[in-house]
């Protein structure tokens, strides 16, 4: 990158950006779908989310234009990622066109012979780390694996679990995530999801919980049905087992953030169990959807308790209050491996209350839910 | 450097030059290069440098052709993609893409809306049936609780009336007992004043006919006889009066006991004819439980107030 010069990228694109985000990303799709119509089913029929990725990824990456070592890590999960929207090679170069134009068209006078050369060395670099990335995972993994809706068990209302079914198993780590299109009734829409078993065979649990207006999680629990297609995205997220670890294990959950929680229980009863408090939280005794495996884990494995804590329902007998702060106020956890995982909201005040109990920062991981 | 000529048929290498080698003239004995070997050389490397040059001006051209070319293209595409049909086949996805968006936007919003709604719908039917619950049981316990104190109430009343009556029952058997010992004492009395009334008559009959001999008294006892069949009558009825008295004074006696002796009594007396607890109405009345039977007519009347006594104790 020696030659580009960085900063007249990013004030450039700083000038365009401000001309309106949605726009210029508008611009970019419509120029790439009129000049490579092959690609438009690459995308969801809705663009409104896509273009706000975009616009997102853009920003991220000019940023960090000059800081490599944040750069590249981040363009190749992005090529890795993109190879279950059936990304190829081969449509780098369309791309890389519809952005210059893109940016052409938005500069207007300011747009130089310098900037075009700058942004096609740089579009070059990145489209380079992202595709090579994607090949190097190519050759040893499915670019995504198309499943089978074996069950839905809708719990309520708004809570459903499934059960799909791979031809092969996902070769996913027990805590990491899934993204889950629903190909039948929102094809192209994608969001994360953890099965909640754990790896090794061909089913897989996911419990979802619809979000008002989600596409995904609405098509999961109120459309899907069984026999219906799902597509699986490459496994992701950092939220796993430590294997060289002894300590005792802390898991503390809101409502369906217990889906990881569960899958990490199962690895660690393949591995002969440690000492694990799992605490699973939520509003109402409605969203409690899972406590009849819950108790029956409670049961079978001694290692394990499980405690379920409902903050706001006059019916539950049981512990009352928030998931975090019941976890935090009941025992000394400075020894052991924690796991958090639920709602923004829910994950930043247990963390929060649970450094100020003496949990240590680096032992504690945590996952929270996307939206759509 | 070598490389770049050694391909050009009869050209000159650079290591030929650097390495070029001449045999000595002869001619004047001071060791020079044979002329005519260096005039070849040099006619050679002369040929060759043409050559180059004129290679490299073929390679100029063809770069600032290719450039051009480029250029060209370039311009062409950016015309092509600033041309105004560009700009409007452009135009017109964008605004079919945003129609798009839009019917799409408006189906997840109507989805979002309905799925809202019945979530606080749900949320209200909860409450609503948690207060409900919530009512009911208390409401549910009011009644449980006032049952159950109802029922403890009895439960008191009824140790209550089952003491009394255990008392009721203690007390009547203390009265039978008492009663007992009072007939049992009015007979002894009753006995002794028998016999002490039989010694007196014989003491009597002695007086009035002497200390005789026995076959005396008993002729003297043969005309008393005689004497009480044919007119003892006055004498009898002399005696009767007292005897009235005697047992007249009685009753009065039997009456006036229970106020003296305990005012359970009254109580006591009251309890059989209704089974709640005291009656007062009754306080003024006589006992109900009647005096001890006895053959009052013609029972003496036990001497002063002994009998009390032994019924109390």
């Amino acid at each position: 990158m020696a030659e580009i010069d960085t900063a007249a990228l990013k004030d450039n694109f700083a000038a365009v950006a401000a001309r309106g985000g949605d726009d210029v990303a508008l611009y970019f799709y419509s120029y790439l779908f009129l000049r490579f119509p092959q690609t438009r089913d690459m995308f969801p029929p809705g663009m409104t989310r896509q273009r706000d990725r975009l616009v997102g990824a853009l920003v991220r990456i000019v940023t960090d234009v000059d800081d490599a070592g944040k750069l590249v890590p981040y363009l190749e999960d992005l090529g890795r990622d993109h190879r279950k929207f059936g990304t190829l090679s081969a449509h780098y170069p369309a791309v890389g066109e519809a952005l210059l134009t893109t940016l052409r068209h938005f500069s207007g006078p300011d747009w130089t012979d310098k900037l075009a050369t700058d942004w096609a060395a740089a579009y070059g670099i990145v489209a380079g780390t992202m595709s090579g990335a994607a090949e190097k995972v190519a050759a040893t993994a499915p670019a995504y694996w198309d499943a089978d809706i074996l069950e839905v068990d809708r719990r309520t209302f708004d809570i459903a679990v499934l059960t799909a079914r791979t031809e092969t198993p996902v070769p996913y780590l027990a805590g990491q995530s899934l993204a889950v299109e629903p190909s039948d009734s929102r094809p192209r829409e994608w969001r994360f999801f953890t099965p909640a078993n754990p790896p090794g065979g061909v089913d897989i649990e996911l419990h979802a919980r619809l979000i008002p207006g989600g596409p995904v999680s609405t098509a999961l629990v109120r459309v899907s049905k069984r026999g219906d297609k799902l597509r699986l995205g490459p496994p992701f997220g950092r939220m796993t087992l430590d294997p060289a670890s002894q300590r005792p294990v802390l898991m503390v959950a809101g409502s369906t953030g217990v889906a990881p929680m569960k899958a990490m229980i199962g690895r660690l009863a393949e591995t002969g169990g440690r000492r694990t408090h799992l605490y699973f939280g939520a509003c109402s005794v409605r969203e409690a959807y899972d406590q009849y495996a819950l108790t029956a884990i409670d049961n079978r494995y001694g290692w394990l308790s499980v405690v379920t804590a409902i903050s706001d329902d006059t019916r539950w007998k049981g512990r009352q209050g928030l998931i975090g702060e019941v976890a935090a106020d009941d025992g000394d956890w400075s020894e052991h491996d924690v796991y958090v995982c639920g709602s923004p909201a829910m994950v930043e005040a247990t963390i929060k209350r649970l450094l100020a109990v003496g949990v240590l920062e680096d032992r504690v991981r945590f996952e929270e839910f996307g939206e759509a | 450097m070598t490389d770049a000529t050694s391909g050009v048929p009869g050209g000159i290498t650079g290591a030929e030059l650097a390495t070029a080698a001449f045999a000595t003239s002869k001619g004047f004995g001071k060791g020079g290069y044979e002329p005519a070997e260096v005039d070849a050389f040099l006619s050679r490397s002369g040929d060759a440098v043409d050559r180059l040059n004129a290679r490299l001006a073929q390679a100029e051209q063809a770069l600032a052709q290719a450039r051009a070319r480029i250029q060209q293209l370039r311009d062409r595409i950016d015309r092509d993609s600033r041309s105004s049909e560009v700009e409007q086949a452009v135009g017109m996805l964008t605004t079919a893409q945003l129609t798009a968006d839009n019917t799409i936007a408006h189906a997840d919003e109507y989805s979002a809306k309905v799925m809202a709604e019945a979530r606080e719908l749900y949320e209200t039917t909860r409450r609503n049936a948690s207060v409900l619950e919530q009512e009911t049981e208390s409401k549910s316990r009011a009644v449980f609780e006032d049952a159950m104190r109802r029922a403890e109430a009895v439960e008191r009343e009824n140790e209550v009336r089952v003491a009394e009556l255990t008392l009721t029952a203690e007390i009547a058997q203390e009265e039978l007992d008492g009663q007992t010992a009072y007939l049992r004492t009015l007979r002894d009395a009753t006995r002794t004043q028998m016999e002490k009334f039989l010694e007196g008559m014989l003491d009597h009959l002695s007086d009035q006919y002497g200390r005789a001999h026995p076959i005396a008294a008993q002729a003297a006892n043969g005309g008393v006889a005689a004497s009480v069949a044919a007119g003892a009558t006055p004498g009898a009825s002399v005696r009767r009066p007292r005897r009235t008295q005697r047992v007249g004074a009685r009753p009065a006696a039997v009456a006036g006991r229970p106020t003296a002796a305990t005012p359970d009594r009254r109580r006591q007396g009251a309890a059989p004819a209704s089974a709640k607890g005291p009656v007062h109405g009754s306080a003024g009345e006589p006992p109900t439980i009647p005096p001890p039977r006895l053959p009052r007519s013609s029972a003496p009347a036990p001497a002063g107030r002994p009998v009390d006594t032994s019924v109390t104790d």
